[in-house]
């Protein structure tokens, strides 16, 4: 099945997956998502990214702040490479391109920097509801494709939100029949208060500050495969299988 | 027919390559100390291996994935690398143990010093790892492993009190001059010898590198539970050796020759002699998958091409990473450091970093969205939750214990 065909997100379906190759080569993983921001606001996902510029502050901003400084001189220290959503022919475990992966990474293009963000940076920001009451933290982003087949993109289309750590979850908020019961228990205690934020909710992100400021509070946390038909996930199911 | 040779070749490689230099060591020294009172720990770290091994094979086999591509996807980048470190500490102590294991086990044919035989002994495993084909090195090594047999054989030969044995093993009849702070720290050394990380790091890529699919999760799971188990039958003749040669006597084993000393009691000249081959072969075998896990594990986490069913340039960086962890094992053991000592350490240190791998593989082995139709049964989230227990005591333990008993002096 090609997950982007279809709603996903952005964490636990897309980063740190692993990149393969037209010829079934191991390419890299999917460090962190590009995040381009329109003017009215929309958030779109429009390229995987790759190397120590988006991984290395994912480890540690501490050690990301090192990183930099190790190497002052080069002007692409802090521009990681690029893989468009174009080159990639699906996704399901795994990341499947469409070429060979000699040359496929090529470095960010600086020029468009003004309107680019990092899921990353998004990730364990603040939501703040109305009545400045805090909401959680984003544990992940809802991510839809668009319908322009030509220039495909990943429209943000919810946060995540709850107060744990981004991927914390391990999987089990989103389906309640994943075991083992001593573990989905816990976990799911432990996450009893996260919910969903939609996008058109979003007031305003302030990307400085790390916060979200959100218009209503938290809704229903939905299992991204609700979405999809249950006979049609079967029938998935076994065809991978 | 061939599926049947297929199976039968695999358990045979799951028996020889279940003993490795932690397993004859431990064994050894638990049989001389404590006779067979320690013989449910192996039964359980047994049981236990088995359940671990045989979800990540059915993870690797459904989905293609093999350990620490699912613990950087479940845990992200920052746990996951707090993880590899961990994990490649302790396998990379278990890596200088082996080719240590390898240069002790050739002392005792050649009279050559180990540590002269070090450097020539880790060419030969980077040259395996270089050029032999993958299913070449499993087999060869692991049938050649099976001349541990002869620890079976001797313990038959020495036709010891078997009511006594078994009494012991089943009261856990602890000697008297040995505290229970003791026992606790070797039962927890004997666990990690058994369940030692890298067996299934080898086992989850070895699937990867086989190409398994859903259909050959029967053979996987035969492998499993009746190579391992016989396996564990290994470590118990030779811990029953112990207890009935180096017991009496008092001896507590410090060197490999007095692993192989109750076999040579048994069965004389020919005895030892197969006994060493199968104590080469065993180390030989244990350094070639320690020493890939290392790659296979880094490789796995920053997602470089691994593996040795595509070329070595196709793989340049785990190539590289093999070079060079074998050039650390030959720079740790020319300072003249005992094996024998690392391999202690290692196999505390391995139940230490087992939870680190253990929760992702049991977490991702119920996940529908890899697994499909595949996920954990009743049984084995049963038997799942249970060891999660078993091996977060454990890890917990360990530390303290060795500390307390000094590493059970």
């Amino acid at each position: 099945m090609n997950r982007l065909e279809r709603p996903l997100d952005g964490l636990l379906h897309l980063m740190d997956r692993q990149v393969i190759d037209s010829e079934d080569l191991l390419v890299c993983k999917c460090d962190d998502l590009e995040l381009e921001q329109h003017e009215d606001g929309t958030l779109t996902v429009t390229a995987l990214l790759v190397g120590a510029p988006v991984w290395v502050p994912r480890v540690s901003s501490w050690l990301g702040e090192r990183w930099r400084r190790l190497g002052g001189a080069q002007s692409d220290r802090q521009r990681p490479y690029r893989i468009d959503l174009a080159d990639i022919a699906q996704v399901s475990q795994e990341i499947h391109l469409r070429r060979e992966r000699d040359g496929v990474l090529r470095r960010q293009d600086p020029e468009r920097a003004s309107v680019r963000r990092l899921v990353d940076d998004l990730l364990g920001a603040d939501v703040v509801g109305p009545g400045d009451e805090h909401l959680g933290n984003v544990l992940d982003v809802r991510l839809a494709p668009t319908r322009d087949a030509r220039d495909p993109a990943l429209d943000l289309t919810g946060l995540l939100v709850g107060r744990g750590r981004p991927g914390s979850y391990l999987g089990y908020d989103r389906s309640d029949d994943q075991g083992p019961w001593l573990v989905r228990r816990i976990v799911r205690r432990l996450h009893r208060h996260s919910g969903m934020i939609s996008a058109t909710d979003i007031d305003e992100i302030d990307w400085d500050r790390g916060m979200v400021r959100a218009r209503t509070g938290l809704g229903e946390l939905t299992n991204v495969d609700a979405t999809v038909d249950p006979s049609e996930r079967d029938e998935l199911r076994h065809e991978r299988s | 027919m061939k599926k049947v040779f297929a199976v039968a070749l695999g358990i045979l490689t799951a028996i020889g390559g279940f003993v490795d230099i932690g397993d004859l060591v431990t064994n050894a020294q638990v049989g001389a100390r404590f006779g067979l009172s320690l013989a449910w720990v192996v039964l359980v770290g047994v049981l236990g291996i088995c359940v671990f091994a045989e979800m990540s094979g059915r993870v690797a086999a459904v989905s293609g994935r093999a350990t620490f591509d699912l613990v950087r996807e479940r845990l992200g980048p920052r746990m996951g690398l707090i993880n590899l470190l961990g994990s490649m500490a302790v396998t990379l102590l278990t890596f200088v143990a082996e080719i240590g294991g390898v240069a002790l086990s050739l002392e005792l044919v050649s009279s050559v010093n180990e540590v002269l035989l070090v450097p020539f002994i880790a060419f030969l495993v980077w040259a395996v790892l270089w050029r032999a084909r993958f299913t070449v090195m499993e087999n060869v090594l692991g049938l050649l492993g099976l001349a541990l047999i002869v620890y079976v054989v001797a313990l038959w030969k020495l036709g010891p009190d078997w009511s006594h044995l078994a009494h012991q093993w089943v009261t856990v009849d602890k000697p008297g001059d040995e505290t229970w702070l003791t026992w606790s720290y070797y039962a927890v050394a004997l666990f990690g010898a058994a369940l030692t990380p890298y067996e299934v790091f080898f086992f989850s890529s070895g699937g990867v590198e086989e190409k398994w699919g859903p259909k050959d999760i029967g053979t996987m799971r035969a492998n499993v539970f009746i190579g391992f188990p016989l396996g564990g039958l290994l470590s118990l003749a030779i811990a029953g050796c112990a207890a009935v040669v180096l017991g009496p006597l008092d001896i507590t084993v410090a060197s490999l020759g007095q692993v192989g000393l109750p076999v040579a009691i048994a069965l004389g000249k020919i005895g030892l002699a197969v006994a060493l081959v199968g104590f080469v072969a065993a180390t030989f075998g244990a350094a070639c998958e320690t020493g890939l896990s290392v790659g296979y594990s880094i490789a796995q986490y920053f997602g470089w091409q691994w593996g040795k069913y595509v070329r070595p340039n196709v793989a340049a960086r785990f190539h590289l990473v093999l070079v060079l962890s074998t050039l650390l094992a030959v720079g740790v053991l020319i300072t003249s450091v005992d094996p024998i000592l690392v391999t202690e350490a290692s196999v505390v240190f391995s139940a230490v970093a087992l939870p680190l791998t253990y929760f992702p593989i049991l977490v991702v082995a119920n996940d529908h969205d890899y697994m499909g139709p595949h996920v954990n049964g009743r049984l084995a989230n049963g038997l799942g939750t249970f060891y999660l227990l078993v091996i977060v005591i454990a890890a917990v333990a360990a530390v303290p214990l060795m500390v307390l008993t000094g590493m059970g002096s």
